[in-house]
């Protein structure tokens, strides 16, 4: 089987958004340190923007380590660099709903009233909470529109990484409207407004940080391919085990992802001859049967196992019952 | 799109009738009310620029002023518990306390490099009405050392 050809237009347009995006919370990051003074909210929205590098530089890195040829050093080549930027940004979306959390909480326990004074700005004395306002809404638009510009890109290369470069995005808009619903509570008074609100969208992240941290652990460690959004089992995975069952009946099929990349290990046939094209194969459509990236034979059967049973028919409508490892 | 129109007319009003920021503890409506502003002064003496503060903070609220002097400690309790509208104070650059507070712009500096101390106007943190009021204040009355 030739090596696959992965859309390179989409790939190419997904770098320069990742550039793009560095390139526009640089800005954010300077704008908030500028004004955030002595707010605990400003400094958490200001770490979570920080955090919020890590995403499209792992998917730079590895874009570029993807492209190398295989060595002696690493003769398998580098397509894992993907799946390793995918745990590494999962790590950031995770950490990056935790800290929110423990400061929002923190906040309340301590019932702390946050303190936003004034500053000397073209000869008018300005509350800074209106500086934070114009900074927090500064700091929305370019997650918004990046993040929005990610999501088909995502879908496309079904790039987990990128995927989770998507949601940090929306993480960082969230955060930066609660920003906004903080500052005006505090300007109203309302000293628990911003926590509560913080608080509030941390689940929310947290629960988008946990399932891609599932997702790509179980990358790491051989998992049959996971699903773009949650730590589910593809349907495409589904689909192409059905397939190769039927094409190769009795045989144990094993699948593995590494980044976009799905690798087959059929036991208990021989090698078809010919061997067949990787279209054939795959049965979500040419546009994406680049993804198929190895098909291996090895007439040594395998014992059917517990895995086995994660695709048979009985299992799909009962899907958490018999997972393997359990 | 109504809702966000919405949310930008809240904030244009709320910005073009000055209606922030307000105190959650409400220390200017209180001072507003009794007409007193309650000073704790953390030594014996007062610098004239602590005084000029004092004077034009009164004037501006129609209030007078109830001075009380002690340690710097137990007058930053009190503005805690509320029994202190501010604390005048000489303290060092790097204070502790600067967390516990929310210090005002400098009206006097003593000192250089590691060994300055500067006096200012300490308020209880979050009543940010009053600290903004106490800061514009400051600066007029001071506005070589802020």
């Amino acid at each position: 089987m030739s090596a696959p050809r992965q859309p390179d237009e989409a790939m190419n347009r997904a770098m320069r958004l990742c550039w793009w995006q560095i390139g526009w919370f640089v800005t954010v990051v300077a704008v908030m340190g500028v004004v955030m003074g002595q707010s605990q909210t400003m400094k958490t929205a200001w770490i979570e923007d920080m955090l919020g590098f890590v995403p499209p530089i792992a998917f730079l890195v590895a874009a570029r380590m993807e492209r190398r040829p295989r060595s002696a050093r690493f003769p398998f080549g580098f397509a894992r660099a993907n799946g390793l930027g995918f745990f590494v940004s999962a790590v950031a979306l995770t950490a990056v709903g935790a800290l929110l959390l423990v400061n929002a909480l923190m906040t309340l326990a301590m019932a702390e009233h946050a303190t936003v004074g004034s500053m000397r700005l073209f000869g008018h004395d300005v509350w800074l909470g209106w500086l934070m306002l114009a900074a927090q809404g500064y700091a929305l638009i370019p997650p918004l529109v990046i993040g929005t510009k990610l999501l088909p890109l995502a879908r496309t290369l079904n790039d987990k990484l990128l995927h989770t470069n998507a949601m940090m995005n929306k993480a960082n808009w969230l955060t930066g409207a609660a920003g906004i619903a903080g500052v005006v509570g505090l300007g109203l008074g309302w000293w628990w407004a911003d926590a509560v609100a913080a608080g509030l969208i941390s689940i929310d992240i947290i629960n988008d940080g946990w399932k891609a941290l599932r997702s790509s652990a179980a990358e790491l460690i051989d998992g049959a391919p996971r699903a773009l959004d949650k730590p589910e089992v593809s349907p495409d995975a589904r689909t192409l085990h059905a397939t190769l069952d039927g094409r190769f009946p009795g045989a144990t099929i094993l699948m593995r992802e590494t980044g976009r990349l799905i690798h087959v290990e059929i036991h208990g046939v021989d090698a078809p001859d010919p061997v067949p094209a990787r279209e054939e194969l795959w049965p979500c459509g040419g546009d994406s049967a680049w993804r198929l990236a190895q098909v291996t034979f090895t007439d040594r059967p395998l014992e059917r196992d517990r895995y086995q049973e994660l695709f048979s028919p009985g299992e799909r409508q009962a899907p958490r019952q018999h997972r393997p490892g359990r | 799109m109504k809702k966000r129109v919405a949310v930008l007319s809240l904030l244009l009003s709320l910005a073009g009738c000055d209606a922030l920021p307000r105190d959650p503890g409400g220390t200017l409506d209180r001072v507003r009310q009794s007409h007193t502003i309650r000073v704790g002064l953390a030594d014996d003496a007062m610098p004239q620029q602590a005084r000029a503060l004092l004077a034009a903070l009164a004037q501006q609220e129609g209030a007078r002023i109830e001075l009380r002097r002690g340690s710097l400690e137990p007058l930053i309790v009190d503005l805690d518990a509320d029994r202190l509208d501010l604390v005048i104070a000489e303290v060092a650059k790097r204070t502790p306390w600067k967390k516990l507070v929310a210090p005002g712009p400098t009206l006097l500096v003593h000192g250089e490099g590691s060994e300055r101390t500067e006096w200012r106007a300490l308020m209880k943190n979050g009543e940010n009405r009053w600290i903004m009021q106490v800061e514009q204040t400051s600066r007029a009355v001071a506005p070589e050392a802020s």
